[in-house]
C-alpha cells in the first residue's frame, strides 16, 4: 500500500463521474435513490480512479459500519453454527459479521464489548457471557444481545433455551426408563450453561421423589476429556449409578469412550446422555440420545432482536426458543446387576 | 414456556441511550477527553500525552489522569484514533467454511497475534469469491491493518485486482500467486503417502472422493491421489475418483455409490476427514467392517476423525502452528520487515483403526 500517493477522494469521483458529491455519496449510501445511468458514471469512475470509501472516516461522521460482532466463548463448531444463523439473518439485513472469540475470559469478553462502543461496529451478540454486566455496565453498552444463555444477574435482550427445562425433560427421561442412580457430569465452572443444566437435572429428580446425591454429580468442563475423567471415576464407584446425563455430547462422547475401554457396554450396561445435539451426536456410536438446541434459529433470533434494537423498535427482552429431546441409541433401561458389582 | 417478565424493559422500546448511540460519533461513553482536562485542571493534550506517549508526561502526571480517566470511565474514540494513526491493530482471518480445520488455523493465528498485541477476528467467506474482496476493502479501507486469506476461490480474481491489495498472507494456498507471502502445506505429497499406505498394505482397488475441484485443497490431493496411482502402476478403472464437498453428508453419498460398485473399492481416500467419517457411516450401515472390509484414510487429522469408533487413519499436519506462522509473516510485512521465504509445513501420516490388508471374502480378487 503506498501512502505517499495522494488519496484519491470523493472530490475526484464526481468530477470523473460528472456528477454532484452528493451523488457519489448517495451512490455509496442509498444506491437504491440513483438513475441507472449515474450510478454506471459513478461505477466506472470509481474503477478508473481505484477509490476506496474511507470507513473510518464515514463511521466518524456517524455513520453505520454495517457490522455485527458475534463473540463466542470457544472455537467449538457448536457455537459456530450459531454464528451462521446469525450471518444468515445479518445478511438478509444488509449487514456483515465478523466473529470474536473471547475463550471465557471476561477481560477480552469485555475487550469487544469496549470495541464495539467505540465504534468499531454497529451491535453486539454475545454467545453467552461471563460479563455478569449490572445496569450500570449496560448503560454503557453498546445495542448487545445475548445468544443461547446468560446469568440471572443480566438485564440485556438475550435469545435462548430454556437449559434447565430442557434439562429437566432428559432427566424425566431417564427416569421413566427405569433408572433411580443418576449421575450428572458437569460442564465448565462458571458457566450459566452449567448451573442451569445442573439445576434443571437436580430439579427434576426432586420432582420425582428422588434424593439428590451429590457424590453422583461429577466436575467436568464441556470436553471430551473432561467426559473420559468423570467416567472413570464412575467406574471405581462401589455402587455406580445406571445411566449418566453429561452437561453436553463432548462430555457424553468422552464417557461413552472410556466405558468401552473399560468394558461397560452402552447402554446395555449404563446409559449416556448429552446435551446440544452437535454434530458428533449423531455420528457416535452407539448414536447419542441428547436435547437438540435450535442453534442456527437462536443465531437468526438474535440477529433480529439486535437489528430491531438498532433501529429503536420494541423487542422481545427474553426470547425463548424450544429444545427437544431427540432419543437414539445411548439409553435404556437399567441393568439389575452392574459389571464388576457382586451380584 | 413463558419469556420472564422481569426488568425493566420488558415489552418495551429499548431506553434512551442505548439505541441511536452510534449515530453521536464521539459521543460514545459520554465522557469526553476534555472533560477528564477539566476535572483534573489540565489541559486536553496533557490528558492526551498522558494517555498515548506516557513516557512525555511526569509519573505524578500519569497517575493522576489514569486515576480520573478510569473514575470518570472515559473511553478513547477508537474510530477517531484508528483515522489518526492509520492503524487499528487488529487483524483479521478470513476462512471459507467453520470446519474445524480452519478453527485449528484461527486458534493459531489469535495466539500469535495477541503475542504480537493485536487483536484478531475471524471473518467467513462462505466458499464465496466476492466475499473474499469484501474483506480485502475493509482492510485497504483501514478498517483491519492485515487479513490472513485462508484459501481463495477465485486465485484470478485476486490477481486481476493488480495493485489494490492490502497487507495480506496467504494460507493454505498461494492465492493466485500475486505476490504476497504463503504459508502452505504440501498437499500434493501427504495425498500420495496416504495412498502409498493403502498399496503397501496390498490394496489394488482404491476409490478416492474428493473435495470441490474448484478449490485448491481437493485439487491437489486428488492430484497427490492420481500420482501414486500411477506409481504403483494399479490399474485406474479400479480407482475412480469421485468428487463432492467436504462434508458428512457428501462423504456418505458417495460411499454409499462406491459400495454398489463391481468390484468394490477395498479401500478409500478421502480428500479431508468429514468425508471420511461420512464415509464410514455408510459403510457401517452395509454391515461392512471398517479396516478389513473397506479401509478408510481421511485428511486433516480433526477430532471428529480421532473421537470416531474405530478412530481414522489420517494426513496430519501441525494446524495450529500454521496460523501462527501466517500471523507472524503478517505482522512483520506490517512493520515492514523484509518478508521471510514461504513456508511448508510438512504431512504425517497417522496411522490408528481404520486401515488394513484387504479381505476378499470370494478368496481371489476378480
Amino acid at each position: 500500500m503506498s501512502k505517499t500517493r495522494r488519496t484519491v477522494t470523493i472530490h475526484d469521483v464526481a468530477r470523473v463521474a460528472g456528477v454532484s458529491i452528493a451523488t457519489v455519496s448517495r451512490a455509496f449510501n442509498n444506491p437504491e435513490l440513483l438513475s441507472p445511468e449515474a450510478r454506471a458514471a459513478i461505477d466506472s469512475a470509481v474503477a478508473v480512479l481505484n477509490y476506496r470509501p474511507h470507513v473510518a472516516a464515514r463511521r466518524l461522521r456517524g455513520s453505520r459500519t454495517n457490522l455485527i460482532l458475534v463473540v463466542v466463548p470457544s472455537l467449538n463448531p457448536y457455537f459456530l453454527d450459531i454464528f451462521a444463523g446469525c450471518e444468515a439473518a445479518a445478511k438478509a439485513a444488509g449487514y456483515g459479521v465478523l466473529v470474536g472469540h473471547s475463550e471465557r475470559d471476561l477481560a477480552r469478553e469485555r475487550d469487544y464489548v469496549e470495541q464495539v462502543a467505540a465504534g468499531r461496529a454497529d451491535g453486539l451478540i454475545l454467545v453467552t457471557t461471563v460479563g455478569g454486566y449490572d445496569a450500570d455496565d449496560i448503560s454503557r453498552m453498546p445495542p448487545t444481545v445475548i445468544a443461547l444463555d446468560v446469568g440471572e444477574d443480566t438485564d440485556l435482550p438475550k435469545v435462548r433455551i430454556d437449559h434447565e427445562l430442557a434439562a429437566g425433560m432428559m432427566t424425566n427421561y431417564l427416569v421413566d426408563l427405569g433408572h433411580r442412580r443418576i449421575a450428572h457430569i458437569m460442564g465448565s465452572h462458571g458457566s450459566s450453561l452449567t448451573t442451569h443444566r445442573r439445576d434443571g437435572f437436580a430439579r427434576a429428580l426432586a420432582g420425582r421423589g428422588i434424593a439428590f446425591d451429590p457424590a453422583l454429580c461429577l466436575p467436568g468442563d464441556f470436553t471430551v476429556e473432561g467426559g473420559a475423567a468423570a467416567a472413570a471415576a464412575i467406574v471405581s464407584m462401589a455402587d455406580p449409578p445406571t445411566a449418566v446425563f453429561a452437561a453436553n455430547d463432548q462430555t457424553a462422547i468422552g464417557a461413552v469412550q472410556m466405558f468401552k475401554s473399560r468394558g461397560w457396554r452402552v447402554p446395555e450396561d449404563i446409559s449416556v446422555v448429552g446435551f446440544d445435539d452437535g454434530r458428533l451426536a449423531a455420528i457416535a456410536s452407539p448414536a447419542l440420545s441428547t436435547v437438540h438446541v435450535p442453534t442456527h434459529q437462536i443465531g437468526f433470533g438474535a440477529i433480529e432482536q439486535l437489528m430491531l434494537l438498532l433501529s429503536s423498535q420494541a423487542i422481545e427482552r427474553d426470547l425463548i426458543l424450544e429444545a427437544e429431546l431427540v432419543v437414539r441409541r445411548s439409553a435404556g433401561p437399567p441393568r439389575r446387576h452392574m459389571p464388576g458389582a457382586s451380584a | 414456556m413463558q419469556p420472564a417478565a422481569r426488568g425493566r424493559w420488558s415489552g418495551g422500546a429499548w431506553p434512551e441511550g442505548l439505541c441511536g448511540r452510534m449515530a453521536e460519533g464521539d459521543q460514545i461513553g459520554l465522557v469526553r477527553m476534555r472533560d477528564v482536562a477539566r476535572a483534573l485542571g489540565v489541559s486536553v493534550s496533557t490528558v492526551s500525552r498522558a494517555l498515548s506517549q506516557p513516557q512525555l508526561v511526569s509519573q505524578d502526571t500519569l497517575d493522576r489522569v489514569n486515576a480520573m480517566a478510569a473514575q470518570m470511565r472515559f473511553r478513547p474514540n477508537l474510530a477517531a484514533r484508528d483515522l489518526r494513526t492509520r492503524s487499528t491493530r487488529s487483524l483479521l482471518v478470513a476462512v471459507p467454511s467453520f470446519s474445524p480445520l480452519f478453527l485449528e488455523i484461527f486458534r493459531g493465528a489469535e495466539q500469535e497475534a495477541v503475542a504480537h498485541g493485536y487483536g484478531v477476528l475471524m471473518a467467513h467467506t462462505g466458499s464465496d469469491a466476492s466475499r473474499e474482496h469484501v474483506f480485502l476493502d475493509q482492510v485497504l479501507s483501514q478498517r483491519a491493518d492485515g487479513l490472513v486469506l485462508v484459501t481463495t476461490m477465485d486465485p484470478e480474481r485476486l490477481a486481476s485486482r493488480g495493485k489494490s491489495v492490502p497487507a495480506m498472507v496467504a494460507a493454505l494456498d498461494s492465492a493466485g500467486a500475486i505476490g504476497v507471502p504463503c504459508v502452505q502445506i504440501d498437499n500434493v505429497a501427504g495425498a500420495a503417502t496416504a495412498v502409498a499406505h493403502l498399496v503397501a498394505l496390498g490394496h489394488r482397488r482404491i476409490a478416492h472422493i474428493g473435495g470441490p475441484p474448484e478449490q485448491s485443497l481437493a485439487r491437489e490431493r486428488a492430484q497427490g491421489f492420481a500420482q501414486a496411482i500411477a506409481a504403483a502402476g494399479l490399474e485406474p478403472a479400479h480407482c475412480p475418483h469421485l468428487a463432492g464437498e467436504f462434508s458428512l453428508a457428501s462423504g456418505e453419498a458417495l460411499m454409499a455409490r462406491l459400495l454398489t460398485r463391481y468390484p468394490r473399492p477395498t479401500a478409500v481416500f478421502a480428500a479431508n476427514d468429514e468425508i471420511a467419517v461420512g464415509a464410514m457411516q455408510a459403510i457401517k450401515r452395509d454391515g461392512l467392517a471398517i479396516g478389513q472390509d473397506v479401509s478408510v484414510i481421511g485428511y486433516d487429522d480433526l477430532r471428529i476423525g480421532l473421537l470416531y469408533d474405530p478412530p481414522l487413519t489420517t494426513v496430519g499436519f501441525d494446524k495450529v502452528q500454521l496460523g501462527r506462522l501466517a500471523i507472524a509473516a503478517l505482522i512483520a510485512s506490517l512493520d515492514g520487515r523484509s518478508s521471510v521465504a514461504d513456508a511448508i509445513l510438512p504431512t504425517a501420516l497417522e496411522i490408528r483403526g481404520t486401515t488394513g490388508p484387504p479381505v476378499e471374502p470370494e478368496g481371489r480378487a476378480p
